[in-house]
C-alpha cells in the first residue's frame, strides 16, 4: 500500500508472488519440505488443498466451542433456577416453580450464544487479529492479496532464513516475483495520543453505570420523572373537588331527580347474621384479604411479611396493611368497612368488581366477629406516663400506617421535632406549629393541610385524655 | 467426466442375493411364525399384546423402506451428487415396501376378531362399548380415573363426530391406497434407475426421474403424514396431533440412514462396493443421522412442549399415558437414548468419519427408532393402566421377522442389477467430492 | 461427456455460477466498483429518498404512539393482538432467509448461495431490526423495556422465565446477535479487499479498521473456515428455535387456531418462505441497478424460486393438516375457527393467503416462468403479501370471535397501524440502501472460489 520504504526498520522477511493456485500448492509443498517452520500463504480466497500442501494442523475451536456451549447451557439453567425459584419464586397458580420444560428455550439460546461468541471471537484470537499493522502491508504488489494474486511470505525470523537463498529457492518454484519486505522504522503501536484518549473515554464512560449502580435498589422521596406523563397525570373530575365548569362549583353532581335503584342494590339490613353468614364471610375473608390482613385480621398476611422483607432489605417501600382489631376499626360503621372494601384505600384496590355484594356484607360480619373475639388482649395502662400511653396510641391508632417519628416520610410527615417547625400550608400560606396545630390536625386533619402531602388522613375521633396522652408523645419526639 | 472414471470395483451382488432372499426368508418364517404360535394361541389379552406388538415391528420396518424412498426422491429434487453411489441402495431398500405392505394388511385382521380391540373406534363405532369398558372395569384405579380425562359419553359422542373418517371400510381403502402408491413409486424409481445401467445415454432416465420426483414429494408427504393418522395415531381415538406426520417422517429418514450406513458396511465387509462408498460418504450419512436426530428431537419436544403447557383434556392424556408407571422409564430412556446419547455422539467429526464407530452407533439409532415406535404404540395396550412392562418374547421375535421381509425385499431385487448406478452422469463428481 | 450445455441437461449440470468472462480480478472490479463509484445510480437516489420519507413517518409514527399511548392503535378486546405483533412474525421471517442461506445451504453444500448470501445476511439484519422494534414499542412506556433483560430492577424482581414472550426476547436477540457476527464475519475478507483498493485516506481508514488487519494468511484461513462453519452449524438449529419460539407465543396457549402442535415447524417453512421472496424482490432489481447479473444468475434465481415453491407447499401442507386435525379433533371450538377464518368476516383475508402462498407459487412448475424476470418479481411480491396476510389471519381471525358471542367484535386498524407498517418498510430500505453502497453487496472471496481456476488441479487422476 504505501510505498515510502525510507523509514525501513528490520527485515520481516521475503514475499513471492504467484499467479494462480496450482504454482502456489505446489510451491508451498515445497517451501514445507524445505524444512521452514515461520512461513505463510496469502490468499484472496481459501484455497482447498491448500492446508494439506502447508501441513497445517486442525485447529481446537471447535472443542473450545463445545465447552463454551456447555458453560451457556449450564448457566442458562442455574440462572433461571435461581431466578425463578429461589430468589423471587413465581407462584402462579400453584404450579411447580421449577419445571426444566419451560425453561428449555431459554437454555437452548443461551448455549447457542455462548458457542457462537466463542467461535467468533476465538477466532480472531487465535488469527492474532485484530491488528493495527502488519509489515506485509507495505509492500505495494501485496495490495492484490485481496484481488487475484496469490503470495507466499517466509519470515526473517526462520531459523532457515537467508534472503538471498529465499529469493531464489522461490523463484525455482513459480514465483513471478520476489521482494524483500522489512519492518516500519517508526512503533507499530497506536499513537500515544489515542492512548490518552482511549482512557479518558473509557473513564468517562463508567460514570453513567456508577450512577446506576448508586441508585439500585434505593427509595427517594422526589417524584418520579414524568417522561412521558400519559398516565400519571389525566384530567379528570373527582369526588367532593371543585370546579369552575359548574354554577355551583362542585365536580360531584347530584343525582338526576326521579333517580330510581336498580338491580340488587338492596339493603344490606335484610342480612341475616347467622353463623352460616357469617362461615361464607370467613371463607372469603381467607380468600380475599388474609393474603394481605391475614387470617386473624392483625395485618400480618403473607404479603405484608414478603413485602416487610423486601423493604427491610432496601428493595422497596411498604405501606403495612391495617391491624382490623384496632379500636379505630371497631369504631367504624359497618357502611364505612363496606365503602373501604368496595372502593379501596389508599395503596388497598378496589375489591368492590370481585367481591359479591352480599359478600362484602359477610366479610363485614366475619370481621366483627374477629374483632370481639380478640378484645380481651387490652393492654393495662395503669403506672405509665402520658407519653408512654400516647406512645401506644401512636402504634394501636394506626398512626404509624403514614408517619414515623425518625424523619422519614412515608404518605404523612415524619411527626419529630413538630414544635417550633414552620411549614407551608396547602393555601400558600406558611405557618410556626404549635400545640393547637398538632392537636387540630388530628381532631380535623384537612382543615390546614400541609403543602406536598396527600389528603388522605381520616378524622381520629379520641378523649381528651387520649388526645393529650398522643400530644405528650408527639411533642417528646425530637 | 464418466469416461475418465475408472470403475474397477466389484458392483455386482452376485451369490448374495439369493443367499440373501433365503436367508431373509428363514428369519421372516421363524420370526413371525414364533409370534404367533406364542401370541396368536393365548386369550384375548394375549392377542391384543400380540396385534400391538405386530404393528410396531411392522411400522418399523415400513418406516426404514419409506426413509429410503425419500432419500432417493429428494436427491433427485435438488440434484444432489454424493448421494449417487448409495442411491441404488436406498432404491432397493424401498423396493422392498411391497412384500412389507402385503403382510402389514394383516393389521386388518383384528377388525375380525371380536375378542381383541386394536382399533377401538372400530368397537365404538360398531356399537360396542368394550374399548372403553376396558379401562373403566378393569382393575380398580382404571384407566378413566388415572389418565382418560374426557367422560365416558364424551368420549363415544368425539368417535362418533369422526366415523365419516375412522369407519372400517375407509381405513381399508387408505391402506390399500397407501400401500399401491408406494409400490408403484418404489417399482417406477427402481426400474429407471436400473435402465440407466444399459441404457447407452442414461441422461433422459435422470431427467425423467427427476420430473416424476417433485410431485412425488408431495405424495410421498401426504401418504406418510395419513398413514401415521391411521396406523398409529388413530389408536389413541380421541387425541390428535398436528405434527405427528412429521414426527414420523423425521423417524424415518434418521431410521434409512441408519440403514443405509448399515448396509454399505456389510456390503463392503463381502467385498462389494469397497471403491465407490468412502469416508466422505460416511461422513455424509453421519450428518444426516446427526441432523435428523436434532431435527426429530426438535418436533418430539415442539410437540411434547405445546401439549404439557396448555395441558388440556384433550391432548395431555397422551403424555399421561406414557409418564405413568412403567412408562415413565421408556418416556426418560427416550429422551436420554434416542436424543442426548447419539446427539453428543454424532456432534463429533471424528466419529463420523470412524466408520466402525458410526456403523455400531447407526444399528443403536435404529434400535432406537423402534423403542420410538414402541413407545408410542405399546401404552395403548392397557391403556392408562398401571401395567408390568410388556416387552418380551413376542416383540423380539416379531421384529426378526419383519427384518427378515425386509431383508427378503431387498434382495428379491438385488440380484437384478448393478448395486451401483455405474452410468449416472454424476457419479464423477459424487466419489470425488469432500467434506469441509 | 454430458457437460455439453444442451438445455435439457441444465437440470443435472446448471450453467456456471459466474457468467461472462469473469476471473478473479473483475469480480473484485464488479463487486467493489460499485462502492468506488463517485455517484450511485439514480435509482438508488430515488429509493433512499423514498425510504427516508417513509422513515420520517415511522418516527413521528413512534413518537406520537409514545407521547399518548398505544390506544392509537386498533388493538382491543377481544383482538388484543393486533398489527403489532402481526408485523413483529412478519419481518421476523423476512429475517430468516439470510441465516438459511448462509448457514444451511452452505451445510449442504449449495455453492449457490455464495452469490446471494451477502445480500440476504443484511436483509436479515434490518429485517430483525424492524421485527425487534414492534415488541418494543408495543409495552408503551419503552423506557421499561428492559425489565424484559434479567437484570436486577428496583422491584427486585425476575421475569418469569415460563413465559413465552420472554423466550421471544432471549430468541430473537440472540439470532440477531449471531447473525451480526455471521456477517461481519464474511465481510472481513471483503472489507480488505475494498481497503487495499481504496484511494482516499478516510476510507482505508475505516475500511481498514472494520476489516481487522487482514493479510489473506492461510493459516488464518483456516481457522476462519472452521469457525465459519461452527457458526453455520449453529446458526442452523438457532433458525429453526427462532421461529419456532416465536410460534410459542401463539401455541402454548389453549385458543383454539392458535394452540396446535405443527406450528413450531410450520412458522419456520413459512419463514423460509417469505424470506426467500425477500430475497428475490430485493435481488431482482439490485442486480441491474448495480450490474451483478454475471454474478447473480438465472440460476440462482431459479432456485429461489425452487425454494419458494417447495416451502410453499409445506406451508400448504400445514394449512391443510391445521383444517383436517380442526375436524378430525371433534372439538367444536377447533371446528368452529377454521370454519370462521375460511367463511367468516376474515374469508377475504384467509383467501388472499391462500391464493398468494399455495396456489401462485404453483406457476414456478414452469421453467420458462422461473427464469422469466417480470413474473418471478411479482410473484415474490405476492408471497410477500400472502405471508403478512398468514400472520394477520392466524393472529385476527383466532382472536375476533373468542368464546363470548356478545364480545364479537370486526377488527380494523387505524391510520397509526397502517402508517407505523409503512414506516417500518422505510427503515428496512433505509439500512438496505445504505448496505448497497457502502459495502460489498456480493461475497467476493466466496465467489472467487466457486470459479473453476480457483482449485488446484492434481494430476492425480
Amino acid at each position: 500500500m504505501t510505498e515510502t520504504l525510507n523509514d525501513n526498520g528490520e527485515l520481516y522477511g521475503v514475499v513471492a508472488e504467484f499467479d494462480d493456485v496450482t504454482t502456489l500448492c505446489n510451491a508451498a509443498e515445497k517451501v514445507r519440505e524445505a524444512g521452514y517452520t515461520k512461513w505463510d500463504c496469502h490468499t484472496p480466497f481459501p484455497v482447498h488443498g491448500l492446508d494439506d500442501s502447508m501441513g497445517i494442523k486442525f485447529t481446537k475451536l471447535p472443542w473450545v466451542v463445545l465447552a463454551m456451549g456447555l458453560t451457556g447451557c449450564t448457566l442458562a439453567v442455574l440462572m433461571q433456577w435461581w431466578m425463578n425459584a429461589v430468589d423471587f419464586p413465581y407462584d402462579i397458580s400453584g404450579k411447580p416453580q421449577w419445571s426444566l420444560p419451560a425453561n428449555i428455550p431459554v437454555i437452548f439460546e443461551m448455549t447457542v450464544l455462548f458457542s457462537a461468541f466463542t467461535a467468533f471471537f476465538g477466532m480472531w484470537i487465535a488469527n492474532g487479529l485484530p491488528l493495527w499493522y502488519h509489515p506485509l502491508f507495505r509492500n505495494k504488489r501485496f495490495s492484490r492479496v485481496t484481488d487475484d494474486k496469490f503470495f507466499v511470505a517466509i519470515e526473517a525470523a526462520d531459523d532457515l532464513f537467508n534472503s538471498a537463498q529465499a529469493h531464489d529457492f522461490l523463484k525455482s518454484l513459480g514465483a513471478s516475483d520476489t521482494e524483500d519486505v522489512y519492518h516500519s522504522a517508526e512503533s507499530a503501536g497506536l499513537p500515544g495520543s489515542l492512548k490518552g484518549k482511549l482512557v479518558v473515554m473509557a473513564c468517562l464512560a463508567t460514570i453513567p453505570l456508577s450512577m446506576v449502580y448508586n441508585s439500585y435498589g434505593k427509595t427517594t422521596t422526589e417524584p418520579r420523572v414524568h417522561l412521558v406523563p400519559d398516565m400519571d397525570k389525566q384530567d379528570k373530575f373527582r369526588a367532593q373537588g371543585q370546579t369552575s365548569l359548574f354554577a355551583d362549583g362542585r365536580m360531584s353532581r347530584a343525582q338526576v331527580e326521579g333517580t330510581v335503584a336498580q338491580g340488587d342494590l338492596d339493603d344490606h339490613s335484610n342480612n341475616v347474621v347467622n353463623a352460616a353468614f357469617i362461615d361464607r364471610g370467613e371463607e372469603r375473608f381467607n380468600i380475599y384479604c388474609s393474603v394481605c390482613h391475614g387470617f386473624d385480621g392483625r395485618g400480618d398476611g403473607a404479603v405484608h411479611r414478603r413485602a416487610t422483607e423486601l423493604a427491610d432489605a432496601g428493595h422497596a417501600s411498604w405501606i403495612p396493611p391495617s391491624n382490623l382489631i384496632l379500636d379505630l376499626y371497631a369504631g367504624q360503621s359497618d357502611e364505612e368497612l363496606y365503602s373501604t372494601i368496595t372502593d379501596g384505600i389508599r395503596t388497598m384496590p378496589a375489591y368492590g368488581g370481585q367481591i359479591l355484594e352480599k359478600d362484602r356484607w359477610a366479610i363485614i360480619a366475619y370481621v366483627r366477629a374477629l374483632q370481639m373475639a380478640q378484645k380481651g388482649d387490652s393492654v393495662d395502662t395503669t403506672g405509665m406516663t402520658s407519653e408512654q400511653r400516647g406512645a401506644l396510641l401512636f402504634d394501636s391508632q394506626t398512626c404509624s400506617t403514614c408517619h414515623t417519628v425518625n424523619g422519614a416520610r412515608l404518605i404523612g410527615p415524619p411527626l419529630n421535632g413538630l414544635l417550633g417547625q414552620e411549614i407551608t400550608l396547602d393555601d400558600d400560606t406558611t405557618l410556626v406549629i404549635d400545640e393547637k396545630y398538632i392537636l387540630k390536625s388530628i381532631t380535623n386533619p384537612m382543615a390546614q393541610a400541609r403543602k406536598g402531602y396527600p389528603k388522605a388522613m381520616l378524622e381520629v375521633e379520641l378523649t381528651d385524655e387520649d388526645l393529650t396522652d398522643l400530644l405528650n408523645y408527639i411533642k417528646s419526639q425530637k | 467426466m464418466t469416461s475418465n472414471l475408472r470403475l474397477t470395483g466389484d458392483y455386482q451382488a452376485g451369490d448374495l442375493a439369493p443367499r440373501m432372499k433365503r436367508i431373509g426368508l428363514v428369519l421372516a418364517v421363524l420370526g413371525l411364525g414364533a409370534g404367533a404360535a406364542m401370541g396368536l394361541t393365548g386369550d384375548a389379552d394375549a392377542k391384543t399384546h400380540f396385534w400391538f406388538a405386530y404393528l410396531v415391528a411392522f411400522c418399523f420396518v415400513l418406516m426404514i423402506g419409506l426413509g429410503a424412498m425419500f432419500f432417493t426422491i429428494v436427491g433427485h429434487v435438488v440434484n444432489t451428487h454424493w448421494n449417487i453411489s448409495l442411491r441404488r441402495l436406498a432404491e432397493l431398500t424401498m423396493g422392498a415396501l411391497p412384500v412389507i405392505c402385503l403382510f402389514g394388511l394383516a393389521m386388518l385382521l383384528p377388525f375380525f376378531d371380536h375378542e381383541v380391540d386394536i382399533w377401538q373406534w372400530d368397537t365404538i363405532n360398531s356399537g360396542g362399548t368394550h374399548a372403553v369398558e376396558h379401562g373403566s372395569d378393569h382393575g380398580g384405579v382404571g384407566a378413566q380415573s388415572l389418565s382418560d380425562t374426557l367422560d365416558h359419553a364424551e368420549h363415544v359422542h368425539i368417535v362418533e363426530k369422526k366415523a365419516a373418517y375412522l369407519n372400517r371400510n375407509g381405513f381399508i381403502f387408505r391402506l390399500l391406497a397407501y400401500f399401491l402408491i408406494w409400490a408403484w413409486i418404489a417399482k417406477f424409481f427402481l426400474s429407471k434407475s436400473a435402465a440407466q445401467d444399459t441404457a447407452g445415454d442414461s441422461v433422459d432416465n435422470v431427467l425423467r426421474m427427476k420430473k416424476v420426483a417433485a410431485p412425488m414429494i408431495f405424495v410421498f408427504a401426504l401418504t406418510i403424514s395419513f398413514a401415521a393418522f391411521d396406523l398409529i395415531m388413530s389408536l389413541d381415538e380421541t387425541w390428535f396431533s398436528t405434527i405427528f406426520g412429521v414426527y414420523i417422517f423425521a423417524g424415518s429418514f434418521l431410521a434409512s440412514n441408519c440403514w443405509l450406513v448399515i448396509m454399505s458396511k456389510w456390503l463392503q465387509a463381502r467385498g462389494k462396493m469397497t471403491d465407490v462408498i468412502n469416508t466422505e460418504h460416511y461422513h455424509d450419512l453421519g450428518k444426516w443421522m446427526f441432523a435428523f436426530t436434532f431435527f426429530w428431537g426438535y418436533i418430539a419436544f415442539s410437540q411434547f412442549m405445546l401439549i404439557w403447557y396448555a395441558n388440556i383434556p384433550e391432548e395431555t392424556h397422551f403424555y399421561m399415558n406414557r409418564t405413568m408407571g412403567m412408562w415413565q422409564n421408556y418416556s426418560n430412556l427416550l429422551m436420554i437414548g434416542a436424543f442426548f446419547f447419539p446427539f453428543l455422539a454424532l456432534l463429533s467429526r471424528h466419529v463420523k468419519r470412524s466408520t466402525n464407530v458410526l456403523c455400531g452407533l447407526a444399528v443403536y439409532v435404529l434400535f432406537m427408532r423402534y423403542l420410538d415406535l414402541y413407545w408410542l404404540i405399546m401404552p395403548n395396550y392397557h391403556r392408562g393402566e398401571i401395567i408390568d412392562n410388556p416387552f418380551g418374547l413376542v416383540e423380539i421375535s416379531l421384529a426378526i421377522g419383519f427384518i427378515g421381509l425386509l431383508l427378503f425385499g431387498i434382495a428379491r431385487n438385488a440380484g437384478k442389477q448393478s448395486l451401483l448406478p455405474i452410468n449416472d452422469p454424476l457419479l464423477a463428481k459424487c466419489l470425488g467430492h469432500k467434506n469441509l | 461427456m454430458a457437460n455439453s450445455a444442451s438445455t435439457t441437461h441444465l437440470d443435472i449440470f446448471p450453467e456456471d455460477l459466474v457468467q461472462g468472462t469473469n476471473d478473479f480480478h473483475s469480480i473484485t472490479e464488479t463487486v467493489c466498483g460499485i462502492i468506488e463509484a463517485p455517484k450511485p445510480p439514480k435509482a438508488w437516489y430515488i429509493i433512499f429518498g423514498t425510504a427516508l420519507a417513509m422513515l420520517g413517518v415511522l418516527g413521528a409514527m413512534i413518537v406520537y404512539l409514545v407521547t399518548t399511548g398505544v390506544g392509537v392503535w386498533g388493538n382491543n378486546q377481544p383482538v388484543a393482538w393486533g398489527w403489532p405483533i402481526v408485523n413483529f412474525v412478519f419481518w421476523v421471517g423476512i429475517g430468516h432467509a439470510g441465516t438459511l442461506i448462509s448457514a444451511v445451504l452452505f451445510l449442504f453444500r449449495q455453492d449457490w448461495r455464495t452469490g446471494i448470501n451477502r445480500f440476504s445476511e443484511a436483509m436479515t439484519i434490518f429485517a430483525v431490526v424492524c421485527a425487534g422494534m414492534f415488541p418494543a414499542i408495543h409495552v408503551g412506556r419503552i423506557w421499561f423495556i428492559w425489565w424484559v433483560f434479567p437484570l436486577p430492577n428496583q422491584m427486585a424482581m425476575w421475569p418469569n422465565f415460563r413465559s413465552p414472550l420472554l423466550w421471544d426476547v432471549f430468541a430473537v436477540s440472540t439470532y440477531f446477535s449471531v447473525s451480526l457476527l455471521f456477517w461481519y464475519m464474511g465481510l472481513v475478507p471483503d472489507l480488505a479487499s475494498v481497503r487495499d483498493r481504496a484511494v482516499s485516506k478516510t476510507k482505508r481508514f475505516w475500511y481498514g479498521l472494520f476489516s481487522l488487519g487482514w493479510t489473506g494468511s492461510n493459516r488464518q484461513w483456516h481457522r476462519y473456515e472452521r469457525a465459519y462453519l461452527v457458526l453455520a452449524a449453529l446458526a442452523t438449529p438457532l433458525v429453526l428455535s427462532v421461529h419456532s419460539v416465536v410460534s410459542f407465543d401463539f401455541a402454548v396457549s389453549q385458543l383454539a387456531g392458535w394452540h396446535t402442535t405443527i406450528f413450531p415447524p410450520y412458522f419456520v417453512a413459512g419463514a423460509i418462505f417469505s424470506g426467500f421472496a425477500m430475497v428475490l424482490t430485493l435481488s431482482i432489481p439490485a442486480r441491474k441497478i448495480f450490474g451483478l447479473e454475471e454474478l447473480i444468475t438465472l440460476r440462482h434465481i431459479d432456485n429461489m424460486t425452487k425454494v419458494i415453491m417447495a416451502t410453499g407447499m409445506m406451508v400448504g401442507y400445514a394449512y391443510a393438516m391445521e383444517f383436517f386435525m380442526a375436524w378430525y379433533s371433534g372439538n367444536e371450538y377447533e371446528g368452529f375457527t377454521f370454519i370462521n377464518r375460511a367463511f367468516g368476516p376474515y374469508a377475504w383475508a384467509y383467501w388472499i393467503m391462500v391464493s398468494c402462498n399455495v396456489l401462485s407459487p404453483q406457476i414456478f412448475w414452469f421453467k420458462k416462468i422461473r427464469r422469466n424476470l417480470v413474473v418471478v418479481f411479482i410473484m415474490s411480491l405476492f408471497v410477500n403479501v400472502g405471508m403478512w396476510f398468514e400472520r394477520f389471519v392466524i393472529t385476527v381471525t383466532s382472536l375476533n370471535r373468542d368464546f363470548l358471542p356478545s364480545s364479537w367484535h370486526y377488527f380494523t386498524p387505524t391510520w397509526v397501524d397502517i402508517l407505523t407498517l409503512i414506516g417500518s418498510f422505510g427503515l428496512f430500505f433505509t439500512l438496505f440502501m445504505l448496505f448497497c453502497r457502502f459495502l460489498p453487496q456480493v461475497a467476493i472471496s466466496e465467489v472467487k472460489n466457486v470459479l473453476p481456476q480457483a482449485h488446484p488441479h492434481h494430476d492425480a487422476h
